[in-house]
């Protein structure tokens, strides 16, 4: 309303000089609304137009002001002949409308004095303490009348942009609007940090008493003693006057003069309170800025072609595209690489499959056949040729701690007959069983081996350093595997019952050797199932000699049946009245050496070595053929022979057959002859 | 395995090598340079650039001496990387076995250099007989030998007075002189005083030259991207002088203790060669530059000054001026 009002105020004012404002022609002058309100505008410029009316009566000049939008539609669409504009919006019209090349630039006047330039003001509360620089402005709340004010944002945001914060970004815009006194009213209340606003009107608040500037603190400060106001920013060119291009030429002129000639209208100059016009300013810098800033006209990205980016960046381009290129073989070249090798790997790890289960077999039948060549199969205890290993060593251990060892044969009592009696089965359960027993009486070190048949050999090593003490320890232990193992054996469904006999032979490092070793280890043995079995029998050196003599004894009795040394004898027998009954065959042994031997002392060895079948044999033969030769005689054919028969001869299948065939020989009466078994060896 | 390792190292080695090819600019670790700069028109596009934040006090550091004597000194003594020098100063440094290099040059004296006399010595022939007040140094030779040429005649039939540029109004005025080889501003209270101008270094082109230079240990790697934002540096002030000059008038008026009105005068008489321009006088086969030097280093042989075979090589290097102006 107010401004309608002054617009027809100043209108019937100039009529009233002019006298005929209807024959003029009309120009309009549009000015962008910036800074200031529109009144205060309006009453700046509006004797601007009254002194162009006066001073060139052919045109009637109208004032008309619109802010930035509404500027560039009327510039657009050329409703108006003349622009007065700050730089920015100069250019962007300039450039998107066609906006003619400046008249003039304006030359204004700060406290008094003519500046050729203006400038942004960034300013904190004084008690602001945390923003001392451009850089603490991060993250502040920033107030600004509008983002197209040239000198109230675009120019900071430049300064802001120069040292890398993104003033879109990197500060929070609050808009307070135009005029820039509501941007220093906003920082004054605190609902902003920071405010921007364009040189001069801090001090001309001061000067209005709006403002008291010791409340105030300028960011950014430049240093230009010779400018009249404080600046944070570089100083730009003033507002432009400019004409549309449709304007008339001598109208520009005439309009051009009356502005550079305006300093000269001192009273004019000094009621527009500027100094007045220059001739045009460079606006290089403005565009400069705008472009760096991205902001209209230059807020669209230049549009590159290929071409352009060719020949600017054609030796980067190909320097990366060889790169790539070398990159990319090399890449394709390593993956047909390495799916050559994943083939080659597959086929490796399937070889390396089949390798490793035939490892696998291979390792069991190692194991296998190391099993077989150091193990029994049946009770898993080492067998023969392991127990060499270990008794071979356990010598040289011996010889060096000088620790007693011991050496234990065992076999079980009467196993033979078990197992051809209840089978193989049995037989086998009750050797594994009888291995169990063995191993839990034994320390963990020493070694159950197993010979073959029902023949256990336990080698106990580094027991004791003397001898007594060995030896009762070796006999506790040997008590103990005998006890245990003559325990009934559950075997199946049945129990058994069977003893054990062990022969021990103490050693002591190499004293004896290996064969000796074992050999008294056996003797032990024999001793102890010639002692009634069921025992445990220690080794002693005259039981060696027994068993020396043994031997000889029995070379000598198979020598001497076949040399016929035996002698038989006839021991008369009688009747209670002297009266010859018949008589005892008696076998005697006239040793070519020794003499004769009884037989009590080779009867024995006979029956062992067997020979007591070729010797009863000839004993049976040798009765029958002397009663033949007694039944010639009337004095002697009444006479019996009585024969000792052993238990093995008797137990002969075909013993029955042989004598009767012999009695039919020598055509005898089978009562002459009388048959006793030994009563001892009848167990048999 | 052993295959897929090589052909993977190859791999690593040539991305090793590509990576290198785009870093290489980046290593070896840039170093920062110092420039000593008196006040000087020619030099005032460094200064506009620090002041408005577009040379970067951490690779470029400025350090303001007192005079072209005093950068001279800064430089002999280590103190700084580079200096603000006249081509002849440059000669004499290396004369006096510190290798230094001209990387850019600020301007050229085209008129700025003159000779004033009184009045009466209304045209140059005139001097003869007369005291010509001449400053020590390459400068003054200079001048008083391209003088004595154009005139034919002999250093003796002048009388050369030793006096320093600050002095020369003074002596002026109190008559010890009829004449000056001068330059501003003392040159302009010459002629205030009623002195006429009878020759000038406009005849003399390419001759009186202001330049960087910096020494030549520092055309290394290391120094390179602090010397490519040097020369980078000037041109944009030097581009903010001629398209902002309403803001670096306020700028460059107390540095010359001037109004903001009155201190673009002080360019008069001076070329200030944009990138284009450097190009030409730096580059080529046989580069302006070099060949004024070898004029100039002539001049001074026979005047005296240089007294030893003068070295060009190295001289100049235009290695660090961009490819383009920003």
């Amino acid at each position: 309303m107010n401004k309608s009002y002054f617009c027809w105020g100043v209108a019937i004012c100039l009529s009233l000089l002019s006298g005929s404002v209807f024959a003029r022609e009309k120009v309009k002058i549009a000015i962008l609304l910036a800074n200031q309100s529109e009144q205060e505008v309006q009453r700046q410029w509006a004797p601007l137009a009254a002194a162009m009316n006066k001073d060139m009566p052919n045109y009637h000049f109208v004032i008309n002001l619109y802010d930035a939008k509404k500027l560039q539609e009327i510039v657009a669409t050329r409703q108006t002949d003349f622009v007065f504009t700050n730089p920015s919006n100069y250019l962007l019209m300039f450039k998107q409308s066609g906006l003619s090349a400046p008249l003039a630039t304006l030359s204004d006047l700060e406290q008094g004095k003519m500046v050729r330039a203006y400038g942004g003001v960034i300013f904190t509360r004084a008690d602001q303490s945390d923003i001392k620089n451009l850089e603490d402005m991060r993250g502040k709340k920033v107030a600004i009348a509008s983002t197209e004010a040239f000198g109230g944002y675009q120019m900071q945001a430049y300064e802001l942009n120069r040292i890398g914060l993104n003033p879109r970004e990197d500060i929070q815009l609050q808009l307070s609007g135009q005029p820039h006194d509501n941007v220093v009213n906003a920082v004054l209340a605190q609902r902003a940090d920071i405010g921007f606003v364009r040189s001069g009107i801090l001090e001309s608040m001061a000067i209005e008493g709006k403002l008291d500037l010791a409340k105030i603190r300028i960011i950014n400060r430049q240093n230009l003693p010779d400018y009249p106001v404080s600046v944070s920013t570089r100083l730009y060119p003033d507002w432009t006057f400019a004409a549309l291009p449709q304007t008339d030429t001598q109208l520009k002129d005439e309009v051009a003069a009356f502005l550079l000639t305006l300093h000269d209208k001192q009273a004019l100059a000094q009621v527009l309170q500027i100094n007045g016009f220059h001739v045009p300013a460079d606006y290089t810098p403005v565009e400069d800025m705008l472009r760096e800033l991205h902001l209209p006209p230059f807020d669209h990205a230049p549009t590159f072609t290929l071409v352009d980016v060719w020949l600017r960046y054609r030796w980067l381009i190909v320097v990366v595209l060889i790169s790539v290129a070398i990159i990319l073989l090399l890449g394709f070249n390593t993956r047909r690489v390495n799916r050559h090798l994943k083939e080659r790997s597959l086929e490796l790890n399937l070889a390396n499959l089949q390798l490793q289960e035939e490892n696998v077999e291979r390792k069991e039948m190692a194991e296998k056949i190391s099993n077989l060549a150091f193990y029994d199969p049946l009770t898993g205890l080492p067998n023969r040729r392991l127990l060499t290993h270990r008794l071979n060593a356990a010598l040289s251990i011996s010889s060096r701690n000088n620790l007693y060892g011991a050496l234990l044969f065992l076999d079980l009592d009467n196993f033979k007959v078990l197992n051809d009696t209840l089978g193989h089965d049995v037989g086998d359960q009750l050797l594994i069983e009888a291995a169990k027993r063995i191993l839990s009486c034994v320390r963990e070190g020493d070694t159950v081996a197993r010979l073959g048949g029902d023949e256990f050999v336990m080698l106990l090593e580094g027991i004791d350093g003397n001898i007594e003490i060995a030896s009762n320890k070796v006999a506790l232990i040997s008590e103990k595997i005998r006890a245990t193992l003559s325990e009934p054996y559950q075997l199946g469904d049945h129990i058994q019952y069977s003893t054990p006999s062990i022969g021990v032979s103490l050693y002591l490092g190499n004293e004896k050797s290996l064969e000796v070793l074992l050999k008294s280890a056996d003797i032990a043995l024999y001793q102890a199932k010639n002692a009634g079995r069921n025992l445990v029998r220690f080794f002693d050196p005259d039981m060696q000699h027994d068993v020396e003599a043994h031997a000889a004894l029995e070379a000598d009795l198979r020598q001497a049946v076949s040399e016929r040394q035996l002698r038989l004898y006839y021991q008369i027998q009688v009747d209670a009245d002297m009266h010859p009954l018949g008589a005892e065959a008696l076998v005697r042994w006239l040793h070519p050496i020794r003499g004769l031997i009884s037989p009590m002392e080779f009867i024995p060895v006979a029956e062992e070595s067997k020979l007591i079948l070729d010797i009863g044999g000839w004993v049976l033969e040798s009765a029958c053929q002397q009663l033949s030769v007694w039944a010639k005689d009337e004095m002697s054919s009444q006479l019996s022979i009585a024969v000792n028969v052993s238990a093995q001869q008797f137990r002969q299948a075909d013993f029955v057959e042989s004598v009767e065939s012999m009695l039919r020989t020598y055509r005898l009466n089978a009562f002459a002859a009388e048959t006793g078994v030994d009563r001892k060896r009848g167990a048999e | 395995m052993r295959v897929l390792h090589t052909k993977h190292n190859i791999l690593e080695y040539m991305t090793a090598l590509v990576c290198a090819l785009f870093m290489s600019a980046c290593t070896p670790q840039p170093q920062p340079i110092s420039i000593a700069t008196h006040v000087w028109p020619g030099y005032e596009p460094l200064s506009i650039a620090r002041d408005t934040g577009m040379l970067d006090n951490k690779q470029v550091k400025l350090v303001g001496s007192l005079s072209a004597t005093d950068s001279i000194k800064l430089l002999e003594e280590g103190r700084v990387d580079g200096a603000g020098l006249t081509l002849d100063e440059v000669i004499r440094i290396r004369e006096k076995g510190i290798p230094i290099s001209v990387v850019l040059v600020c301007d050229i004296s085209a008129g700025a250099d003159m000779l004033v006399a009184r009045a009466a010595i209304n045209k140059l022939q005139g001097i003869k007989g007369h005291r010509i007040a001449v400053e020590d140094g390459a400068l003054g030779a200079l001048m008083l030998y391209q003088v004595l040429q154009t005139t034919g005649l002999n250093s003796d039939e002048i009388t050369p007075v030793s006096i320093t540029i600050d002095k020369q109004v003074e002596a002026w005025k109190q008559g010890k002189i009829d004449a000056a080889i001068t330059y501003e501003p003392a040159s302009s209270e010459l002629l205030k005083l009623g002195g006429k101008k009878l020759f000038d270094s406009r005849q003399i082109p390419n001759f009186i030259i202001d330049v960087i230079a910096v020494r030549t240990s520092v055309l290394d790697e290391g120094h390179a991207e602090a010397l490519r934002h040097l020369v980078a540096a000037y041109l944009q002030g030097l581009k903010h002088i001629i398209t902002n000059p309403d803001d670096a008038v306020y700028r460059m008026a107390p540095r010359f203790k001037l109004t903001p009105e009155q201190v673009m005068s002080t360019f008069k008489g001076l070329v200030l060669p944009n990138l284009e321009t450097n190009i030409q006088l730096l580059s080529g086969d046989t580069p302006t530059v070099l060949k004024s030097a070898v004029v100039v280093a002539g001049i001074m042989h026979q005047a005296g000054i240089l007294h030893q075979h003068t070295d060009f090589d190295g001289l100049l290097s235009a290695k660090y001026l961009p490819r383009q102006e920003k």
